[in-house]
This record gives C-alpha cells, structure tokens and sequence, in this order.
C-alpha cells in the first residue's frame, strides 16, 4: 500500500470515528470529495487533502447529513496533520509538475 | 507531390527541430528526464522530415530509397521516445506500460524487418507489404496513447482547477497535448489514404498532402502553444479561467 493510500485510510478512520456515517460511507464519501477535485486517494498528498477538507468535503458530509461539516473536516484535518502520514505522503513528480516545468511558464 | 505541400512540411520539420533543440537544452540545465525525452521526440520528428523531404526539394529521386528508410527509422525512434516519455510523466509505476512499450518497439521493429523483406525499405506499400501494417500499428498506438493520457489529466486538472489546486496553463497544457496526439494520428490516417493511392498508381493526390502538410502545422502550433506559450496566449488563458469567465483552460 502506498503512503498516500496510507493517509486515506487514517482521515477515512477519523470522518468514521467524528460522524454518524458508517465505514464504507466514510470511505466512499471521501473518495467523491477527492474525485470531485480530480485527485485520487492512492496519489493525493496531504497538501491537496487539506484543500480537499477545506473547499469540497464539508459539502459532501452535509449532504449526507453529517451535523457542523466544517467543524468535523477542521477536526479531522487536525488529526491526520499531526499523524504521521501527512509528514510521509510526498511522491515523485507528478504529470501535472512535469507539465508546468516543461511550459517555462 | 505539390510545391506547396512539400514547403509546409519542411516548415513543420524545422519547428519541430527547433522544439527538440528548446527542449534538450532545458533537459541539459535541469537534468530531467522528460524534457529529454520529448526533445528527443521532436528532434527525431524534424530529422525524419529533413530525410523524407530531402528528394523532393532536390527534385531528384537519387538516393530516394535509403533517404526515406532514413526517414522511417527516425519517425520510428521518436515515436518510441513518444512512448517513454508518455510512460514516464504518465504512468511510471504501472507495470502495464512497460508492456505497452515492449509492444510497440516489437511491433516497428517486425514492421521494418518484414517491409525488407518484401523488399518496401521505404514503407510505401501498404497494399502489398504486411510489414507497412505492423510498423504502422506501432506508430499509432502511441499517438492514441498520447491522447487519452492527455485527456484523461486534462479532465482532473479542470477539476483540481476549480478548488484551485491546479493552474490555468497547466491544464490548458494537457488538453493541447491530447490535440497533438489526436492531430498526429490523423495524420497517420491520411499517410495511408496517400500511400494507398501511391501503390495503386494514382500518384500522390496534392489535396491530400496540402492537408497532411497542414495536420502537421497544426501540431507544430499546438507544440508551440503547449510548451512555448507566447506572452499574449499566457494572458489570455489566464483571464480565460478566472471565476465568471466565460471559457476554461
């Protein structure tokens, strides 16, 4: 399993542990937010999660009727930036920074 | 074939002579292996076009035969430095596009193996010559690759656009990428259409070749847009994606 894996599998856990929802719905809610932002959980690096949690994952847990969604994904956020996967999670250069370099923008 | 067909595709092998220089040069300062390889990709692309050109600026058919196998062999290594480079910025963990790779080598390779010995070194007989098939499977997987990797990127950083993880020029970047691909391979659609009414005895048609002359300036133009974006297209993509505008990378 790969670090980035690894870290949608602890802020999975910690949306599970602070709401109603159940584990596949957890998971399952989290994985839309990320696909909704065009990232995937086995690449997304902490940094893009925090954007994640900030912009497009409280819309989602309110729609499924998850109470103080902001205050929830700040919660978690919390959690998974003190753990020890956030520190982990960097990968190599993806297309998207191959593609900036080579634009010489 | 035409004056003028021939003028806009010795036009587009120097544009794309002058990209791969661009980009080996970037490849010298930082070291990276994209860069390398796509300037490889483009520098092969222009050689292949100086080989494939060279008899009709000379208007001589002397040499013809080993300038145009000259010609395929440098089309055929840079679209293989096309694959590695799609592999590498794409898919480099993923054990299938080695596999992807692998084919493609085989398949130019058994292409150009079988063209000579139906005696077609120069690749211009698709009706007689199996071998023309092969190595021209080869050539388009890549291209096709070329397009859906590109697309595919394009539709996440639209997405990653919208919650500001990602950049205007960026993601216009990749959809110009998938148009190259797409335009390359219909360019290799064309080149069968030519080569077909070649063999046939037609002769090559010069709305034809005017159109694959054109296909490959509008690569050229994409290539240029993608990788060397003037100032104007920077601004203009720019204002393009900011919120309430009307169009989007």
């Amino acid at each position: 399993m790969s670090l980035a894996s690894d870290l949608f599998e602890f802020a999975a856990e910690r949306i599970e542990a602070r709401t109603n929802l159940a584990r596949l719905e957890a998971r399952g809610t989290l994985r839309l937010a990320l696909k909704s932002a065009g990232l995937e959980a086995g690449s997304v690096s902490f940094d893009e999660m925090r954007v994640v949690f900030e912009r497009v994952l409280p819309g989602e847990l309110e729609t499924r009727g998850v109470h103080d969604a902001a205050g929830v994904c700040r919660a978690v956020l919390d959690e998974v930036a003190g753990s020890s996967w956030a520190q982990s999670a960097a990968r190599g250069a993806t297309a998207e920074e191959v593609f900036k370099r080579l634009g010489r923008d | 074939m035409q004056e003028s067909a021939y003028i806009l595709e010795i036009a587009a092998g120097i544009c794309f002579l002058a990209a791969g220089i661009g980009l080996l040069r970037s490849a010298s300062a930082n070291g990276k292996a994209p860069e390398r390889l796509l300037g490889v990709t483009f520098l092969l692309m222009g050689i292949s076009y100086v080989f494939y050109e060279i008899p009709f600026v000379l208007a001589s058919d002397r040499h013809f035969v080993l300038l145009s196998t000259m010609g395929r062999l440098s089309l055929d290594a840079s679209v293989v430095s096309m694959a590695l480079f799609t592999r590498r910025v794409f898919y480099n963990t993923q054990e299938w596009s080695t596999r992807v790779i692998r084919s493609v080598v085989a398949l130019l390779i058994l292409g150009v193996v079988v063209s000579g010995f139906y005696g077609d070194w120069e690749g211009l007989a698709p009706l007689e010559n199996p071998g023309f098939w092969l190595e021209w499977i080869g050539q388009m997987v890549p291209f096709a690759w070329v397009a859906s990797a590109g697309l595919s990127h394009y539709m996440k950083a639209r997405r990653r656009l919208r919650v500001g993880l990602s950049d205007a020029m960026v993601c216009n970047r990749f959809l110009l990428f998938t148009c190259f691909g797409v335009a390359q391979a219909c360019s290799l659609f064309l080149i069968v259409r030519l080569y077909i009414d070649f063999e046939a005895g037609i002769g090559f048609s010069g709305a034809m070749d005017a159109l694959l002359g054109s296909l490959e300036i509008v690569s050229v133009l994409l290539i240029w847009l993608a990788f060397f974006p003037p100032s104007f297209y920077r601004s203009w993509i720019g204002h393009t994606a900011r919120p309430g505008s009307a169009g989007k990378g």
